[in-house]
């Protein structure tokens, strides 16, 4: 099974596009939310610097792989 | 018919005098004729907002609205849109910011704040849940400072909109900063919170945007995605974002120079910002929500006088037209540390630059001396005076006082004829000086009805020829080409003037939908945008139905303006440029001569179907289905 990495987490602009993407292709509802992602994009220490996180439920599907656009994450 | 996709449903009434919150479904009829943010804004701000009442009263309405793209993964649908009555102008006031989307995930698609609290407050709201919570503690505080608090006591995955100690003093050039960067900049919409004693609004949300048609919207987005990202000079502009057009603007005149007396030398705008040295500065990229781009930036000063200094700056082009040529300070170093003082303070970087710029040319001049400026010696470029002074208008402290009176009243408090020389129109300073081009960008400061540049950014910046324009005018579908011969005419192909009035109607279709107006989302065809907007709301709408909400909603604009007196008389050139020649190099450009105005307005009024003193037409008015 394929799996999805976070590679160059200091190349994170905090866009979010993997987390919308994430929710709106794999959830039931086919909606767009931020909180029913797999992926989570966190800022750090105050400043415009993110942290990005996958949850256990994580299916390894690749498409915030797809979606993000600045090299963070990778799919194995 | 069930609720709109896109749309989170709501609009979110906050009246901080009777300290009441409540929700109201977004109608179909709103969602039908102003699609959405800044165009429902405007429809919005129109019926609750009294001719009567003073922009820095209870009475004025802040509005904040994000339009159905934002949340999705559209990209760049992260602009959100605020409106209010404008303590700069005294007319309609508003602004984008890529910022602040999440409001539409706690269920709102607007957030309408009215009346005045009886003490510093702040707004909190995640979901459901709306708190108007005490504010005393972060009241005095600068942004970030009040914005560390707000995420210490609530959590960092708050957005959170702030005001400076310039907001809270009532200073007419006061913005309203998202996230320690992200300005809702012109207009002076930081004075309307302070007026309101609202110092920031932080929100989270845990909802969903749904989409109406998702097969149709699937399809057109994988469409949309290879058109967008085909796109050349991408790389270009995560790296310098607006600084990409730097050396073209700079070889084409388009820096003013000490407070518009001259237009900057072109060498020395390149080398004054010169482009390596901000790349090696710079340690990251920093995108508003959605957009694959990331034309932000993460900056950190290692070395020298700031050392230690990081902040993320927004459109690096700001600084640079404001601080760097204006006020002619040179370097990057003392450029950010002008973008710290105005993000921390709330201020925006070109009316606060524009009233730096005027007081040193009046200094220069002896207009005023030091006991003006109490002790305070004013020169181009002088970066400690400057700095200074900046935090003396924040403070409303001593020579800042008069400058925190903004751009109209600030000429009546000084007298000795010093309005001459201050480059304003409608109390919103100007961006480009009207003598050098005559682009959509550098005209329309005269008539736009916000006020300078930001609403009709177009294609004409640089020199284009008519080839170009039409080929660029079947690109993007617009100007239809049954208004070609009028609109797309002229020796490089276009009518500044009635090429303005499409600009500005795309323009206000974008910021309703919730995308970004740079170069990169103004290439797509307006037809996509119309097929996605369809497919997501499940309102149908093609390109045309499009382009007529957001002339709809500058129309009402317009209307908003007349309504407090504005006439044909306020669409004109600061006096000086139309007086005097400016220089570029071993160039003069004549000045902006009355015809040639008179001329242009003519045209303008006439592509809009407004009569020649600017009222709006009755057959405008009933074509666009307005009853005002």
């Amino acid at each position: 099974m394929s799996e999805v990495r976070v590679t160059k987490e200091e190349n994170c602009s905090g866009c979010r596009l993997c987390a919308l993407a994430c929710s709106f292709f794999i959830s039931p509802e086919r909606a767009f939310s931020l909180s029913k992602s797999q992926i989570r994009v966190a800022r750090t220490d105050g400043e415009n610097r993110f942290k990005v996180g996958l949850l256990e439920d994580c299916l390894g599907c690749g498409i915030c792989v797809d979606y993000c656009h600045y090299g963070v994450l990778s799919k194995e | 018919m069930e609720k709109a996709g896109g749309f989170a449903g709501s609009i979110l009434y906050v009246d901080l005098s009777q300290r009441s919150v409540t929700k109201e479904p977004l109608s179909q009829e709103l969602m039908g004729d102003f699609l959405g943010g800044a165009g429902i804004n405007t429809k919005l701000a129109y019926d609750l907002i009294k001719p009567a009442d003073d922009s820095l009263s209870p009475g004025n309405v802040l509005l904040i609205g994000a339009g159905p793209f934002v949340g999705t993964i559209i990209p760049g649908a992260g602009r959100c849109s605020a409106t209010a009555k404008s303590p700069a102008s005294g007319l309609f006031g508003s602004n984008t910011t890529g910022y602040f989307g999440t409001l539409k995930f706690a269920g709102y698609d607007h957030l309408v704040t009215k009346g005045k609290a009886d003490r510093p407050v702040y707004l909190k709201i995640r979901d459901n849940e709306v708190e108007i919570r005490d504010a005393s503690h972060i009241w005095g505080k600068d942004t970030w400072e009040a914005t560390d608090a707000i995420w210490e006591e609530l959590g960092q995955e708050y957005e959170v909109l702030s005001i400076g100690p310039a907001g809270e003093n009532l200073v007419r050039s006061a913005n309203i900063i998202g996230g320690k960067y992200s300005a809702f900049a012109r207009t002076g919409l930081g004075a309307v919170m302070g007026s309101k004693n609202l110092k920031a609004i932080a929100v989270y949300g845990t909802g969903s945007i749904e989409v109406a048609d998702v097969e149709a919207f699937t399809q057109l987005l994988d469409r949309l995605y290879k058109e967008f990202t085909a796109q050349a000079g991408l790389d270009g502009w995560r790296t310098y974002g607006t600084l990409i057009s730097l050396e073209a603007m700079a070889k084409a005149g388009l820096y003013p120079h000490k407070n518009f007396q001259e237009t900057g030398e072109a060498d020395r705008c390149i080398e004054a910002f010169n482009l390596d040295n901000f790349a090696k500065l710079k340690v990251g990229d920093v995108a508003c929500m959605s957009c694959p781009i990331g034309c932000k930036h993460f900056v950190e000063l290692k070395e020298g006088k700031y050392a230690g200094l990081k902040l993320t700056v927004s459109c690096a082009n700001a600084p640079t037209q404001s601080w760097g040529g204006p006020c002619a300070i040179e370097g990057w170093e003392e450029i950010f540390r002008c973008v710290e003082l105005c993000n921390r303070l709330g201020l925006d970087y070109y009316d606060t630059a524009g009233l730096i710029a005027w007081a040193i040319e009046l200094y220069k001049r002896r207009i005023i001396d030091n006991k003006d400026t109490q002790g305070l010696e004013l020169d181009w470029g002088k970066a400690d005076a400057i700095e200074e002074l900046i935090q003396k208008i924040a403070h409303k402290d001593g020579f800042g006082e008069i400058l925190a009176q903004g751009l109209i009243e600030a000429p009546k408090r000084i007298g000795r004829n010093s309005a001459y020389y201050l480059s304003q129109v409608k109390g919103i300073g100007l961006v480009f000086d009207p003598r050098v081009r005559h682009s959509v960008e550098v005209v329309s400061q005269s008539f736009n009805v916000r006020g300078a540049h930001d609403s009709a950014l177009s294609v004409t910046m640089l020199p284009r020829t008519r080839e170009k324009m039409i080929k660029f005018a079947e690109r993007i579908g617009f100007p239809p080409r049954d208004a070609w011969d009028r609109v797309l005419a002229g020796p490089e192909g276009f009518n500044a003037a009635r090429l303005s009035k499409w600009y500005e109607d795309n323009v206000t279709v974008l910021d309703s939908l919730g995308v970004c107006q740079f170069a990169p989302f103004q290439r797509p065809n307006i037809a996509l945008w119309a097929e996605l907007y369809s497919a997501l709301t499940g309102i149908k709408k093609d390109a045309t139905e499009l382009l007529k909400t957001g002339e709809r909603a500058w129309n009402i604009r317009r209307a908003f303006n007349l309504r407090e007196g504005a006439a044909r008389k306020d669409d004109t050139f600061p006096e000086r440029t139309m007086r005097e020649p400016v220089k570029f190099g071993d160039k003069e450009y004549s000045p902006f001569t009355q015809e040639h105005l008179t001329e242009l307005i003519d045209d303008y009024y006439q592509e809009r179907g407004w009569n020649s003193d600017g009222t709006i037409s009755q057959e405008k008015l009933d074509e666009l289905g307005l009853r005002l």
